[in-house]
């Protein structure tokens, strides 16, 4: 999510794009994993 | 005795665990983790626990422990998550930054960042978001509750609530 939100920022993708994925919900097109550096995990809710 | 098992990076950043067994290595998995103890309140980890969480690649971080109720257990469903990625957006990332956030060479458009956000608010299948495409989950349905983000200089924060995350690999 933060990798298609980053991409859309840069310019690289379309909003539009995001929502048709979404809409979709078929795991395929190219895609782009944020890397674990600087994701945390700050709560947890039970 | 169940104990509740916070860690503090800063006034700004914790970590919390509660609870000793699956959560606390699912999470550090999950997150790909940073973390040294410096200091743990009588605090109960098994000796896999604590080398789980000590094999990670250093990063200052404080420990602190206390109980949490008795009905506690491991399989507690976990309702939601607050999750926060910190991108450094500059040409050069300043080294106490290093491994502690994301760096992009290229200035973002955060006005870009907030509606690509908001579009993920609500229930959605995330099936194409998912980064393990090798491990299918069951249920891939997901609702983000709220998308944040701050901008501070180069430094971008994303905050962001969701229910019911994947715990095998989340796509960042």
């Amino acid at each position: 999510m933060v990798g298609a939100m980053t991409r859309v920022a840069l310019g690289k993708i379309d909003v539009s794009e995001i929502a048709s994925r979404l809409k979709s919900g078929q795991p395929e097109g190219s895609r782009f994993v944020a890397p674990a550096e600087g994701l945390y995990l700050v709560k947890i809710w039970y | 005795m169940n104990w509740n098992v916070r860690f503090r990076r800063s006034a700004a950043i914790a970590f919390e665990f509660t609870a000793p067994g699956a959560p606390m290595q699912v999470s550090t998995r999950l997150l790909n983790a940073r973390m040294s103890i410096f200091r743990i309140n009588e605090c109960r980890l098994s000796a896999g626990e604590t080398h789980s969480m000590q094999s990670c690649r250093p990063l200052s971080a404080f420990c602190i422990a206390s109980t949490c109720r008795k009905s506690f257990t491991r399989a507690f469903p976990r309702r939601e998550n607050f999750i926060v990625t910190r991108i450094w957006a500059a040409p050069i990332l300043p080294p106490l930054e290093l491994g502690r956030a994301w760096h992009i060479f290229s200035p973002l458009d955060v006005d870009l960042l907030k509606v690509a956000g908001q579009k993920f608010i609500g229930r959605h299948d995330f099936a194409a978001f998912a980064a393990n495409l090798g491990r299918r989950e069951k249920d891939t349905t997901r609702t983000i509750s709220s998308v944040r983000i701050r901008r501070s200089g180069p430094r971008i924060t994303y905050l962001m609530s969701k229910a019911m995350v994947f715990f095998t690999k989340w796509s960042a």
